[in-house]
């Protein structure tokens, strides 16, 4: 289990990451995070809605209503604002990455 | 209906009863149970228990509340919501106070328009001690009076038919609708105040001309006195019960009680303690009053800027509550009783009335504005906590 701290900090750089290789909606989110990680990233559902309202909000994603297969459903595109704030974080966890492999001596897994 | 389609139904109603939720958020969380209920069916759960896993894994509902309340209760939401607070609940009791002397043709009591007289218990002993005569005809009007504030206190604090809950839901909702949808919106927002003013106008015996004193807001009595204490307390309860404060009608009905107080009774707190000693002019009222605007409007701001509200829910809610509850039961033995010594009290009365006008149509701008723009927020604020 992630502890929660961790969970929440690298909740928007994962979701902008996985808006930068395509349109989606908050459901299909969900489930690539799950396969990403492994189910080891359990998130409270609900909560990454307002998340992504907040970061379309914010500009950093866009967001549409399209209708597939009769169902309502919001999807969301990353903006050039949004390329520029994951560029941001991934430099940042890259700097915290480097820190700890410095520490603990292992090799650097993020490139 | 299915079993489902009713349970979804009965989700969707209760996220819309938080009143922190848009019409397209629920949307958007409806769809997310479809999804998941279809994909946990595929794998062979039987419906109900894929609905049940599926709302266990969404989260509780009040956390998720909370979070969509960060971002949809922003600053300039709130403020909106005060200002829309204020504008609709003095449209509604404007509403009932105009039809109810419209319905009776009430003449006004030689020119005093005060009506004071218009709760029957008290009437006897008012009446007595300012030496106005009272008829039947004012007990009833004021039964009817009473009847249809009881009603309107209903809708607006019950917790099903709400209409500060429609109301707030609706202009939260609108916000990220088409211009075509806003536009109708934004007219009844300006029609709310523009109206009553006409109303207060036409139901005044003597029209715009002289004793202009009612033209522009309703008339103080203690029936409207009574209203706001009865919202006062029912915003205390509302608070102590819940003290997360993430709902969109305690802002309103706060916005309303605080503007109400800088509006209408510390004015005429002011003025009334002044003219009793005969040391004001006109320039001077008007002066004071734009200078408790700029109070009020700091105050609000910093309240919810600063999320001071939030911070510090144990001091500093309760001190805006003893604040107005002092106030609202002062104004009544003060106003009356410096106020109705000075005779010649009309014109500045009249001065309070048009500001009191122009600020309520100051307000319908700014929510209307408000409707329209998106201000970016600066700061992405704390991250959401997702397990």
């Amino acid at each position: 289990m992630i502890n929660k701290e961790l969970v929440a900090a690298s909740s928007r750089p994962l979701i902008l990451s996985l808006l930068s290789k395509k349109e989606s909606y908050g459901y299909e989110i969900i489930k690539n995070i799950q396969e990403i990680s492994d189910n080891k990233m359990v998130w409270k559902e609900g909560m990454l809605y307002p998340i992504l309202k907040k970061l379309c909000e914010n500009g950093y994603i866009e967001c549409n209503w399209k209708e597939v297969d009769g169902r309502k459903r919001k999807y969301y595109k990353i903006t050039k604002d949004g390329l520029k704030l994951l560029e941001s974080e991934k430099k940042q966890w890259m700097e915290v990455n480097k820190t700890f492999n410095n520490v603990w001596g292992d090799i650097l897994c993020l490139v | 209906m299915s079993s489902l389609e009713k349970k979804i139904s009965n989700f969707k109603k209760e996220l819309n009863e938080r009143n922190v939720f848009t019409e397209d958020d629920i949307t958007e969380l409806e769809s997310h149970i479809l999804d998941k209920v279809d994909d946990l069916k595929q794998s062979g759960l039987s419906e109900d228990d894929a609905f049940n896993e599926t709302l266990s894994d969404l989260g509780p509902i009040d956390e998720i509340a909370a979070e969509y309340s960060k971002v949809n209760l922003s600053s300039i939401n709130k403020c909106m919501l005060f200002c829309l607070g204020y504008i609709s609940i003095n449209f509604f009791i404007s509403l009932i106070w105009n039809i109810t002397k419209f319905i009776t043709c009430h003449p006004h009591n030689s020119g005093h328009t005060i009506n004071i007289t218009y709760i029957p218990i008290l009437s006897p002993l008012l009446d007595h001690f300012l030496g106005y005569e009272y008829s039947y005809i004012l007990i009833f009007i004021s039964l009817l009076n009473i009847v249809s504030i009881c009603v309107l206190l209903y809708f607006l604090l019950n917790k099903k038919h709400n209409l500060l809950l429609l109301i707030s839901n609706k202009i939260l909702s609108i916000k990220s609708s088409s211009y075509t949808k806003k536009l109708p919106i934004s007219f009844i927002i300006l029609a709310m105040p523009v109206s009553s003013i006409i109303l207060n106008i036409i139901t005044q015996e003597n029209g715009f001309t002289e004793m202009t004193v009612e033209a522009l807001y309703v008339n103080d009595n203690l029936d409207y006195i009574l209203i706001n204490i009865v919202l006062l307390f029912a915003f205390i309860i509302k608070y102590v019960k819940n003290k997360s404060i993430n709902d969109a009608s305690f802002y309103m009905i706060l916005g309303y009680l605080l503007i109400t107080m800088a509006d209408r009774y510390i004015p005429r707190i002011i003025m009334s303690i002044c003219f009793h000693q005969n040391s004001f002019n006109s320039v001077t009222i008007v002066l004071l009053f734009i200078l408790l605007v700029i109070l009020m409007s700091y105050c609000i701001t910093k309240i919810i800027n600063n999320r001071l509200l939030e911070k510090h829910p144990n001091f500093i809610l309760p001190s805006i509550l003893v604040v107005l509850l002092a106030g609202y039961t002062l104004i009544f033995p003060i106003n009356t009783y410096f106020f109705l010594s000075y005779t010649p009290y009309a014109k500045f009365y009249t001065i309070f009335s048009v500001l009191s006008g122009i600020m309520q149509l100051c307000l319908s701008s700014f929510i209307i504005i408000s409707i329209f723009i998106e201000p970016k927020t600066i700061n992405f604020g704390k991250t959401t906590k997702l397990s």
